[in-house]
């Protein structure tokens, strides 16, 4: 197989998945320059197994899969370098602090949801976003994680359950610190 | 909190873009690393053709390089094709689940069974609320019937989306099992549209790597024909042809047209048109909003004070922009329309009840009611929702206001596209996919009157073939158009609606016997004018012809490339250059500026 022709094929692979990577990666290392380097390697992964790849799953599971296996070789390692990640600062004050008044009204709530996901440890992240932003069913996510059907479901519904705690918690901050909005 | 949401706020206002630096670093990086592990593979060579037994180790070499790549080459394309997931929610239109696959002919694959972790194609629809319906359908699909003389059962339209899924194709029917074939007619673009901008990005390969294939009867439809126009009072006029078949020498190729009646519109009583417009934030990419402003700017010009205009949109929540405005007011409705911002969630639901209540507001007696729904189909709702908003466009339609859909952006396959093709096929309506300028400008300037007017409503075809002539036969397209036999003649079973000044066009591949002189096959049309519930009957025969127009070779020429595309096992001599010498000959001296887009299209898959 020439060059160009492999070429080619990673290339319209990243077209149709590139921003599903790289962004699944950004939210999940919240790091800029992290998630590139996750996006080059998952697709480097890819390339070099493109041949052997037997649609057994989809091609973007499949994808994801890595993704998610990357960034977690990342945080390892990380972790061992004792370098700070970032996200493990996000807590409580902030979600509630200064930038939210910015917000336009209608993305209030989905900011404060976001920052709320974004709180969240990195196990439970990526139940959130596999789910709502991957789009990945219950049986994928199973595969992807390589636990059982069962187990996401509960996961999911325990991680939903503390993501409504933490929201409510910043709407009864909200309210307490009585933020209001520069120009109504 | 609502989690819903999360994805469409992240995707406008979280998310970072895929730069052409990191692609091009990346791709590079790759090629490099793949280099590494072929050049070791190189260095064993090259200590080998260095040794004095040059010529015979270049010889082995050389075949066991062939054999490898034969190997490679039938692994890969040996596997079956990949399946896909899909929200077979959109049954029957009729109301009827029944939906068995008596299996048209599948390239030899077998739907997979509920347990497998399922072989899907890369854009299967994964939203978490349709995935157990997709499960259930697949339990329904794995039930298939022989292939061998298989009555022409009910596949559920839309269950199949353009380009996407399971691809199959009718297989040869003998007449002695049934001589009998029965469909509904079809006018979509997506497909076509969709594999055009494919093809624009990526090579055949790629694409036919990737699962995809194309409709071919979208395909082959999507061009202008000049059929006999229908005369009097009635809305179609079917016109039969037979030929050769360029890419079967054994068979014939028959050619069965409709051409719908083109309405003058300055003698029409005026239509109400409520845009229903998708502002939810998805919409908000460049070839979305923006593009479907400048489009619209085309519906606008064509409209008159006798029409009714009125703007309804949705996002997180329902507006209504404008309301009643007459089509003359041109510059009010384009400020209305250029207003427009895109954010939010999408109630799509809400949406279209709104618009149907203004539409209800403004409603025409005895005039063409229509909403005419823009979006990228990204509905953020449930399977019971999409059932809900079926159910109400079936009532709808029945009181007289029809649904047309236009897609905007409908790259991604996720963003719903079955759902939309299902709400136009249940509003009497076409769902038209625009991807750029000029298909706007096609779809809603050229062809606004097959869009606002339909003539002929559930237009279905039966044609019957002559045991004594035809040995047998094989639709080519339309598979997820299938009607049974008994459909043609029940009211109730929906059909496919054809719009003014359309045309549409089926081929058969015909095997015939005792020389195949005198009559071939019967045609048998049923539609119903628009604002009527009881079908006529239109009959026509068809026999070997003299004299085939360049509309004939020009359509053989589209099937034959769909043939070659979709790497049909039916293809036999099929090939690309050929359908480009023929579609040149009958498609380059006319002044379509889509056959020649064709053409080109063609000139580029064989170079």
């Amino acid at each position: 197989m020439s060059d160009g022709n492999m070429g080619s094929r990673l290339s319209a692979l990243i077209d149709e998945y590139g921003s599903c990577v790289l962004n699944t990666a950004y939210l999940y290392l919240n790091d800029r320059q992290l998630a590139e380097d996750v996006f080059q390697e998952v697709f480097i992964k890819a390339y070099l197994k493109m041949n052997t790849f037997e649609f057994r799953s989809s091609v973007k599971t499949w994808l994801i899969r890595i993704t998610i296996n990357q960034c977690k070789d990342v945080l390892k390692s990380a972790y061992k370098k004792r370098v700070n990640i970032g996200f493990e600062d996000i807590d409580c004050a902030s979600l509630c602090s200064g930038s939210v008044e910015e917000t336009a009204e209608e993305n209030i709530e989905n900011e404060m949801l976001y920052r709320a996901v974004m709180s969240l440890k990195p196990q439970h992240r990526e139940l959130i976003l596999l789910r709502y932003y991957n789009e990945l069913s219950l049986d994928e996510i199973a595969s992807i994680l390589n636990i059982s059907n069962g187990a996401v479901r509960t996961r999911l519904s325990r991680v939903t359950a503390e993501l409504k705690k933490i929201c409510s918690g910043q709407i009864a901050e909200n309210a307490r610190v009585n933020l209001t909005r520069a120009d109504t | 909190m609502n989690l819903e949401q999360l994805k469409d706020y992240i995707d406008n206002h979280k998310s970072i873009p895929v730069t052409e630096e990191l692609k091009e670093k990346t791709i590079k990086a790759a090629l490099n690393s793949g280099i590494d592990i072929e050049d070791k593979k190189d260095n064993k060579f090259l200590k080998l053709i260095k040794s004095k037994n040059i010529n015979r180790i270049v010889a082995i070499a050389a075949s066991f390089a062939v054999t490898l790549s034969v190997v490679l080459y039938a692994v890969f394309f040996g596997f079956k094709k990949p399946q896909s997931n899909y929200d077979s929610e959109t049954s029957g239109i009729s109301g009827d689940t029944k939906d068995v696959d008596n299996g048209h002919g599948t390239e030899g694959s077998t739907p997979e069974t509920l347990n497998d972790v399922s072989e899907v194609t890369p854009g299967e629809i994964t939203n978490p609320a349709t995935q157990n319906l997709t499960k259930q359908n697949e339990a329904k699909q794995t039930r298939q019937t022989e292939h061998k003389g298989a009555a022409t059962t009910r596949i559920i339209p839309g269950t199949d989306k353009s380009g996407t899924g399971k691809f199959t194709e009718n297989p040869f029917v003998r007449t002695i099992d049934n001589n009998i074939s029965t469909f509904s007619i079809d006018v979509d673009t997506a497909s076509y549209v969709m594999f055009r901008r494919d093809i624009a990005r990526m090579s055949l390969q790629d694409f036919q790597r990737m699962g995809n294939f194309i409709r071919t009867e979208e395909a082959i439809n999507y061009f202008k024909y000049n059929y006999a126009k229908p005369t009097g009072d009635k809305p179609i006029a079917v016109t039969t042809a037979v030929g050769d078949c360029s890419w079967n020498p054994k068979a014939k190729l028959a050619f069965i047209t409709i051409a719908g009646k083109e309405l003058d519109l300055a003698k029409q009583n005026g239509s109400n048109i409520v845009f229903l417009i998708d502002v939810s934030g998805s919409m908000a990419d460049d070839d979305k909003l923006p593009l479907l402003k400048k489009s619209f700017a085309n519906a606008v010009e064509n409209l008159s004070a006798k029409d009714v205009v009125s703007i309804v949109t949705y996002s997180s929540s329902v507006n209504t922009v404008l309301a009643g405005a007459k089509g003359s007011e041109k510059s009010r409705i384009l400020n209305a329309i250029n207003s427009l911002n895109a954010s939010g969630g999408t109630a799509g639901a809400d949406g279209l009840n709104r618009a149907y209540s203004v539409a209800q507001d403004y409603f025409i007696k005895g005039g063409n009611n229509r909403i005419l729904l823009a979006t990228d189909g990204d509905f953020n709702i449930g399977p019971s929702s999409v059932k809900e908003m079926k159910n109400l466009v079936i009532k709808k339609r029945e009181s007289g206001i029809f649904l047309t859909v236009l897609g905007f952006g409908v790259n991604n396959i996720q963003s719903g596209d079955e759902r939309l093709e299902v709400l136009a096929d249940n509003g009497n309506g076409g769902y038209y996919v625009i991807d750029c300028l000029e298909e706007g400008e096609k779809v809603l300037n050229q062809q606004f009157s097959s869009v606002l007017y339909t003539v002929a409503k559930d237009v279905k075809i039966q044609v019957e073939f002559n045991k004594s002539t035809v040995d047998s036969y094989r639709l080519i397209g339309y598979e997820n158009r299938m009607l049974s036999n008994e459909d043609f003649s029940n009211d109730k079973v929906d059909g496919g609606d054809l719009g003014s000044g359309q045309t549409v066009t089926a081929l058969y591949e015909i095997i015939s016997k005792n020389s195949g002189e005198g009559e071939l096959f019967k045609v048998k049309v049923r539609y119903k004018n628009p604002d009527s519930d009881v079908s006529q009957l239109y009959e026509h025969s068809g026999k070997i012809s003299q004299n085939l127009t360049s509309d004939f070779y020009f359509a053989s020429a589209v099937a034959e490339a769909c043939l070659v595309i979709n790497n049909s096992k039916y293809k036999g001599n099929a090939s690309l250059s050929h359908a480009y010498e023929i579609a040149c000959e009958y498609g380059i001296t006319s002044a379509d500026k889509s056959r020649l887009e064709f053409i080109n299209i063609l000139k580029k898959l064989i170079s």
